[in-house]
């Protein structure tokens, strides 16, 4: 019996620590955009709090969502537009920080001529496959443009091929890619200025964890809060800490690409009057989302601020 | 041995020597740095065109196998077209493709969705080199949906063949490469995409063949700026040229990537740790461009090298020219370094010195010619020189001699009559030069005076010779003679007679009869004496003028006679006084004489003559005496008045020390008039405040003067002068002092001149030349 006894504990004792450990995967690869996680992790803000963190990554064929529906993961990114959509199709999840407040999403026309939306019309223009395909056909039909849009994968070889007379991008990714191919003079038609200004990512985790562990999710939400703020204090020693990061994981490491997106996800973090982050997720702004997406039956329900905070205000 | 440092500075050697050097080094780095530039120009040149070529090359290589790529496809595309039935058949087409073109390392024949119900969705045959073999696949999946990948979007896009960028290939190969597609249509439909991949290593290889200098290296770009080769192989596929440009903030790169982006041909210059050129051409085909990078030191290093070859020879060149030419300038100067020493022993007077010998040189011959008749020269001329000098001291001499003898022939021990009371005379003679020609002569003979003043034309000594012939003649003819005029004619008949050299003398010959007091004289031609009465007043005695002893034998020279008054001077002189020049040729004149003779005429004569010989000194300040100056006073003295008046005077300085003087003189003045005590002391008192007021204001700049004090005794009054020559100063003039004020606050001098006032019976003031006098009457 005695034999046993010790196997028991330890078994116990680890599916406890298990318990008790947090695995966080942000919706893309290491880069700036999360630059506040690792900031948290690295300067030991999640062990202050208790807390035993784990970010792992994303690949090419495990994405965030996926991960967290496998139970990979505890918690994710996601845009509120995702969130939404993915709440009213079934997914379990709430919203514990929200870091962006704005949109990052431009549309980057190939020539100058093409300076407003209504410019685009009858253009072909390039879209993320597996990204705002809904916000794509949404923009085609409220504004009636009848873009052609292009699914492509990853780069911006449509774009500099001339295939495509215009691309959607993030400001701190695709943008910067054309900016960097030697396109830089070009002008950013930016969906916020035509009242798609939806906040992107915050933190989200499974329904069942933040029921199971609330006070855990609650210290992971104002650790990685701590996170950001030290990032929007120190932006150039946070850029260091996710160089190292992306290091770590043997990919390339291109600085000055990093400090652009970091630039960028900190200014999108920023209250537009008061200039200062406020981590929380604009009421109003849900209601556009649902009101669009119901408007163009996307969702069969409007799914409130509450019920992606799970009651947290 | 010790060097002279600055012998070695100053040294024709060495100026001459730093000269070369200067010119040489000068002319040395002109044709060094010519040379270097055109070298460089040169090799510039050479190396762009060598660049240029490489890069042709090579991308003429490239060219040649993308263009054999493009024509296998294009080729293989119809056996597509005619077996479109056929899809299996697409496996055999792609291995056909890689067996004919050992460069495609894979070939894919991409269907669109669903062109083939039965194949699906994805269809794409696909065959890829593995090792030796050639195998083959299906490549699309639903995790390798290639209908969204650049290789087969684009080009469908665009509507014409495509060189992708370079991509890593998850779903074929696994490697880095390029792919061609080359769109199929059937009926004017796209159906499907032909594919031929090239691994991005042989352009690599393509590209990093190209060796020009030891550390240049070569890069490849895509359409967008991307790195496709890059000696840092992070930066593959990475980074852009543009975002190293920008990193560093370099126009250039940045400039030269749109070039290269845009398909161009061109160098860069650029800074890379050191100045860099970068040479780039286009990869037609693909939209890429290809560049090599050199390092400018790698380029011109044989320039430089040669170029410090040259420095490296040149320099100790130099140094060995410097060094002999000052070897052999100092060899050839050296007899200079002799004559040097030679001149210098002629000029301590060895004027036989040795003088270097140096018959090599004709320069150095002519100065040893010059240096000779130099010598020869300078010994005659000092010869003479010595003859010349012991002449001029001979007659230095003897003219110094017959000075002495011509002075010895006038009288010169003052007072003359010391046992007479009743004359006082005094007289001098300065002669222009060490011998002169004026003459004075006195003597007294039954109870009458003799005197003669003259004047022999011209000076020096044929003056002298005439001066002491008329002194002796005076001496012998005038005695026991009455009437001046015959002693005149007496001397007028000696001197007329046999004056070869027509030389002739002004006189003046008085005779004065101390009984009478009548002086009766004789003018030749002199300047007529002046006679100052007792009352001060200074006139020109009346004369004929007569002519001049030694013109016109037995003229009838004219007598006259005057009385001469107890107390009264004459005062005899030649025209060397009156005509006694100032630096700007000013005469003295007779104005000023009469005028001082008059300012004068209480004192003996001894200080009358001084007191006119101070006033021409100071007119003639640095003038040269240019006439001989003869002066004799007479006094003819008042035996009555003597005791009291004669005397009185009173010099002191302006200092208050001297007070002490004033209050004996008056203490010897109350004696010797017996004044009351009382008396006395006023009159001290007074004459104190006076005299100390002008010591303390007249002179305020400081310096030494005489103040003078002289009194006149008349009958029942005693009449001071005190004259100063300060500032002009009426004391008259001044209120009295407001007695009730303290001393302090009381005006300069008020309360001595209240003092004077009430003590003496009148005073009286008046500026006369540059003196203040004031007089002041005390009633006895």
């Amino acid at each position: 019996m005695r034999r046993l006894l010790l196997p028991i504990l330890m078994l116990l004792f680890l599916s406890d620590v298990y318990a008790q450990q947090i695995v966080f995967t942000p919706q893309w690869l290491p880069q700036s955009q999360f630059a506040g996680y690792y900031v948290a992790l690295e300067k030991g803000f999640y062990k202050e709090a208790g807390l035993d963190v784990v970010i792992e990554h994303t690949s090419s064929s495990d994405n965030a969502q996926n991960r967290l529906r496998e139970g990979k993961c505890n918690a994710i990114t996601m845009n509120v537009f995702d969130a939404i959509f993915n709440i009213d199709q079934g997914m379990e999840v709430v919203n514990v920080l929200q870091t962006a407040l704005h949109t990052g999403l431009v549309i980057v026309p190939r020539n100058n001529d093409i300076k407003k939306l209504k410019d685009l019309s009858g253009k072909r223009v390039g879209i993320w496959r597996t990204h705002y395909y809904e916000l794509s056909q949404i923009v085609n039909e409220d504004y009636d443009l009848n873009i052609e849009w292009i699914p492509f994968v990853q780069s911006v070889n449509l774009y500099i091929s001339g295939a495509v007379d215009a691309t959607m991008a993030m400001i701190y990714n695709e943008a910067y890619h054309i900016y960097a191919s030697g396109f830089e003079n070009v002008s950013f038609i930016s969906l916020a200025d035509y009242g798609y200004d939806f906040p992107e990512e915050g933190v989200y985790f499974t329904k069942e964890y933040y029921e199971k562990y609330p006070d855990k999710a609650k210290a992971f939400a104002e650790a990685s809060r701590r996170g950001w703020e030290w990032t929007h204090e120190h932006p150039d020693e946070a850029l260091d800490i996710v160089m190292k990061v992306i290091e770590k994981n043997n990919l390339p490491a291109g600085r000055q690409h990093q400090k652009w997106m970091l630039n960028e996800i900190l200014r999108l973090q920023c209250d537009s009057i008061s200039e200062k982050p406020t981590f929380e997720l604009d009421e109003n702004k849900v209601m556009q989302i649902n009101e669009l997406l119901i408007r163009y039956n996307r969702i069969n329900d409007v799914v409130t601020k509450s019920r992606i905070t799970g009651g947290r205000q | 041995m010790k060097v002279n440092r600055k012998i070695l500075f100053s040294s024709l050697s060495t100026h001459l020597s730093l000269f070369i050097l200067a010119v040489t080094t000068t002319l040395l780095i002109i044709i060094v740095a010519l040379n270097y530039r055109s070298s460089r120009d040169l090799v510039k040149e050479e190396s762009i065109e060598h660049a240029q070529s490489v890069l042709d090359n090579t991308i003429l290589r490239i060219d040649n196998v993308l263009n054999s790529v493009e024509t296998a496809v294009q080729n293989i595309s119809l056996m597509v077209v005619d077996n479109i039935d056929n899809p299996d058949y697409m496996y055999e087409v792609t291995r056909l493709l890689l067996e004919n073109n050992s460069y495609i390392s894979g070939s894919a024949v991409a269907f669109e969705p669903n062109y083939y119900q039965e194949k699906g969705l994805f269809y794409s045959p696909y065959s890829y080199r593995d090792d030796d073999e050639i195998l083959s696949k299906q490549l699309g999946t639903k995790d390798y949906d290639y209908h969204y990948m650049d290789w087969y979007q684009i080009p469908k896009l665009l509507d014409k063949p495509y060189w992708s960028e370079p991509y890593f290939d998850q779903g074929g190969a696994d490697i880095i490469m390029t792919t061609y597609s080359f769109p199929l249509y059937h009926d004017g439909k796209l159906f499907a995409i032909l594919t031929a991949d090239l691994s991005l290593e042989w352009f690599a290889e393509q590209v990093n063949s190209i060796k020009t200098y030891p550390n240049s290296f070569n890069l490849m770009i895509g359409r967008g700026g991307t790195y496709l080769v890059h000696e840092d192989t992070d930066a593959i596929l990475n980074r852009t040229m543009f975002e190293t440009a920008m990193a560093n903030d370099d126009e250039v790169i940045f400039k030269t990537a749109h070039e290269m982006v845009d398909g161009k041909h061109g160098m860069a210059e650029y800074y890379q740790g050191e100045k860099s050129y970068l040479f780039y051409a286009p990869v037609h085909a693909t939209g890429w461009s290809v560049a090599v990078s050199c390092l400018h030191s790698d380029i011109f290093a044989k320039v430089d090298d040669m170029r410090n070859k040259v420095m490296m020879v040149a320099l100790p060149g130099l140094l060995l020219l410097v060094i002999l030419c000052y070897l052999l300038i100092k060899y050839t100067m050296r007899p200079l370094t002799d004559f040097a020493n030679s001149a210098m022993e002629i000029a301590k007077g060895n004027f036989r010195a040795e003088l270097p010998r140096n018959k090599k040189n004709y320069e150095m011959r002519m100065l040893h010619n010059s240096f000779s008749y130099m010598q020869r020269s300078l010994q005659n001329y000092i010869d003479e020189l010595q003859v010349t000098t012991a002449n001029k001291e001979r007659i230095e001499s003897e003219l110094r001699i017959a000075r002495d003898i011509q002075m010895g022939m006038v009288p010169k021990i003052f007072p003359p009559f010391p046992e007479r009371d009743d004359i006082d005379l005094y007289a001098k003679l300065i002669p222009a030069k060490e011998v002169g020609g004026d003459l004075y002569d006195f003597f007294i003979e039954n109870n009458k005076l003799y005197i003669i003043i003259g004047d022999v034309s011209g000076k020096g000594v044929p003056a002298s010779l005439v001066m002491a012939v008329t002194c002796r003649l005076f001496r012998t003819v005038a005695s026991n003679v009455i009437d001046p005029s015959a002693i005149v004619k007496s001397l007028n008949d000696a001197l007329s007679e046999s004056n070869e050299s027509n030389m002739f003398c002004t006189a003046f010959v008085g005779i004065l009869d101390f009984e009478t007091g009548i002086m009766r004289y004789c003018n030749a031609g002199h300047n007529p004496p002046v006679i100052i009465s007792n009352d001060g007043k200074a006139s020109l005695l009346p004369v004929i003028s007569n002519l001049a002893l030694g013109i016109w034998k037995d003229f009838d020279f004219k007598d006259q006679e005057i009385k001469i008054e107890r107390g009264t001077s004459i005062f005899l002189y030649t025209d060397g006084v009156n005509e006694a020049e100032s630096s700007n040729k000013e005469l003295y004149g007779e104005e000023r004489m009469l005028h001082c003779l008059s300012r004068h005429y209480t004192e003996s004569p001894k200080d009358i003559v001084e007191g006119i010989l101070n006033e021409i000194k100071n007119h003639a300040k640095n003038a040269e005496q240019n006439d001989d100056i003869t002066m004799l006073c007479c006094t003819l003295i008042d035996k009555d008045s003597q005791d009291v008046c004669s005397d009185r005077k009173l010099v002191m300085r302006n200092d208050i020390a001297d007070i002490a003087l004033l209050t004996e003189y008056v203490e010897k003045l109350s004696e010797d008039f017996q004044l009351p005590v009382d008396a006395g002391f006023k009159l001290n008192l007074a004459l104190e405040e006076a005299v100390s007021n002008v010591m303390k204001y007249a002179y305020p700049e400081g310096e030494e003067h005489e103040i003078m004090l002289s009194v006149k005794v008349d009958a029942g009054k005693m009449t001071f002068e005190l004259s100063d020559t300060g500032e002009p100063f009426d004391p008259t003039a001044v209120d009295d002092a407001d007695v009730t004020l303290s001393a302090e606050e009381r005006s300069i001098g008020g309360l001595g001149i209240f003092l004077v006032r009430n003590i003496m019976q009148s005073v009286e003031y008046h500026r006369e030349d540059d003196r203040n006098i004031l007089i002041m009457n005390y009633k006895l």
